[in-house]
């Protein structure tokens, strides 16, 4: 299997799968190597959930996932009976067919972000802070707001990703 | 001379058959000696146990073990349950289980006021045994605790509330726009100190009906008051920690009148 020449970490977008998503909900993730790229739960396949994802790596380029192919569960008899009992979910291990998009400039990437995050507040939403478990209660759509602004001053990809999930490779 | 008329030989199976009536006598003699048996056992065991017996004299036996017999051939046999032992300490300590065995211990021994501490005990056990249920099917979905892809022991921002969140949504445990509040251990003040992987798991999380109520928790909104602290009990915590709270109290109980059962 060959795989695209990627600048890890990769930044994803794809569609929500969440029950009573909308389209145009979108949901960001991050991978961080090539073993991410090519594991998955076996509810992101129920759900189709990698198809249609885009990928933006660490040098400015995009692909499209076009398709998904499971070869099965990734693990031996011993790492599955260690995720049975607890420690992790099945992983099946995939392969996924990339088309190239061309390249996206960082503009335009943070704008695409900052909807993706107003389209889905849910992954975004400190519920506790807008409860005001430490300190007043603050507003949802201030805090979106000012995450949407950290975002807009990031200044590459993988400083994108430490804004949005606090870790990454900045 | 008179002529002399041939012996009549009588056709089988009347009165005078000797090969019948010899038949007849054996069963007699045989039968007599298992009724007088019979009977003789039946005085001996009165004698003993003081029964009363339609006998009053020796002589009688014999009419008394045949009726005894017959009693015995006529009656049905008696088909007994097989007793229900008391359940032990541990045994009933099982949610609802326990209680309920308990209930039917009392019932075939006829102690209806500790049967019907039990039925109390069991009715107050079964939420948390519909819990430990619901608790199992989540566990062979893979819903019941969150696991991130990756490193799911080292990298406690893979448990990170934002993953968490997104994941609890997928997993259908909190509808969308549903507030999840963070029950038993707080995200913040103390709960800062717990790692992400233990506090960010389902079973740490309530999810609220409406903002307005997950707010009032922590403060007032608006001119809604900030809930008491029996509200935030009732609201503010999953339904299993108040149905073990529930299950605990009335194993106590039940506890407590095993003892003073076996204290008498």
């Amino acid at each position: 299997m060959m795989l695209p020449p990627f600048h890890f970490p990769v930044l994803s977008i794809r569609c929500s799968v969440v029950p009573g998503a909308v389209p145009g909900e979108e949901h960001i993730d991050h991978f961080k190597n090539y073993w991410d790229l090519t594991h998955c739960r076996a509810r992101d396949l129920e759900n189709h959930a990698l198809v249609g994802m885009l990928l933006f790596d660490s040098a400015g380029r995009c692909w499209r996932i076009e398709s998904v192919q499971d070869l099965g569960i990734d693990a031996t008899f011993w790492g599955w009976l260690f995720r049975m009992i607890g420690a992790d979910s099945l992983l099946h291990r995939i392969s996924c067919e990339f088309v190239e998009k061309g390249p996206v400039p960082l503009e335009a990437l943070r704008e695409r972000v900052c909807a993706a995050i107003a389209g889905n507040p849910d992954q975004w939403r400190d519920d506790e802070a807008i409860a005001g478990e430490d300190g007043p209660p603050q507003d949802e759509w201030e805090m979106l707001a000012a995450l949407q602004d950290k975002v807009r001053q990031a200044q590459s990809v993988p400083q994108i990703i430490t804004v949005l999930f606090d870790e990454g490779a900045a | 001379m008179a002529q002399q008329s041939p012996a009549r030989r009588k056709p089988p199976g009347s009165q005078d058959d000797i090969d019948a009536w010899m038949r007849r006598r054996n069963d007699h003699v045989q039968g007599a000696g298992e009724a007088e048996a019979a009977g003789r056992k039946a005085w001996v065991t009165a004698i003993r146990t003081g029964e009363h017996l339609p006998a009053a004299h020796p002589s009688e036996v014999r009419a008394l073990g045949r009726h005894a017999l017959e009693a015995l051939q006529t009656s049905r046999p008696i088909v007994r349950p097989m007793p229900i032992q008391e359940p032990n300490p541990a045994e009933s300590m099982i949610p609802f289980v326990g209680p309920a065995w308990a209930f039917a211990a009392d019932m075939q021994n006829r102690r209806y006021r500790h049967a019907a501490v039990d039925a109390v005990g069991a009715a107050i056990d079964a939420p948390f045994a519909n819990a430990l249920v619901k608790g199992g099917r989540r566990i062979a979905e893979d819903t019941a605790f969150f696991r991130p892809k990756t490193k799911p022991w080292l990298d406690d921002a893979s448990y990170a509330w934002r993953h968490v969140r997104d994941w609890m949504g997928e997993a259908k445990i909190l509808e969308k726009g549903q507030h999840g509040h963070h029950a038993l251990i707080p995200q913040n003040g103390w709960g800062k100190r717990v790692p992400n992987a233990i506090k960010n798991q389902p079973l740490n999380i309530k999810g609220m009906p409406d903002p307005v109520t997950h707010g009032r928790l922590h403060h007032r909104m608006g001119n809604l008051p900030r809930f008491n602290a029996p509200q935030r009990y009732l609201h503010g915590t999953p339904g299993w920690w108040k149905a073990a709270h529930a299950s605990a109290a009335g194993h106590a109980a039940t506890a407590a009148m095993v003892h003073r059962k076996r204290s008498r």
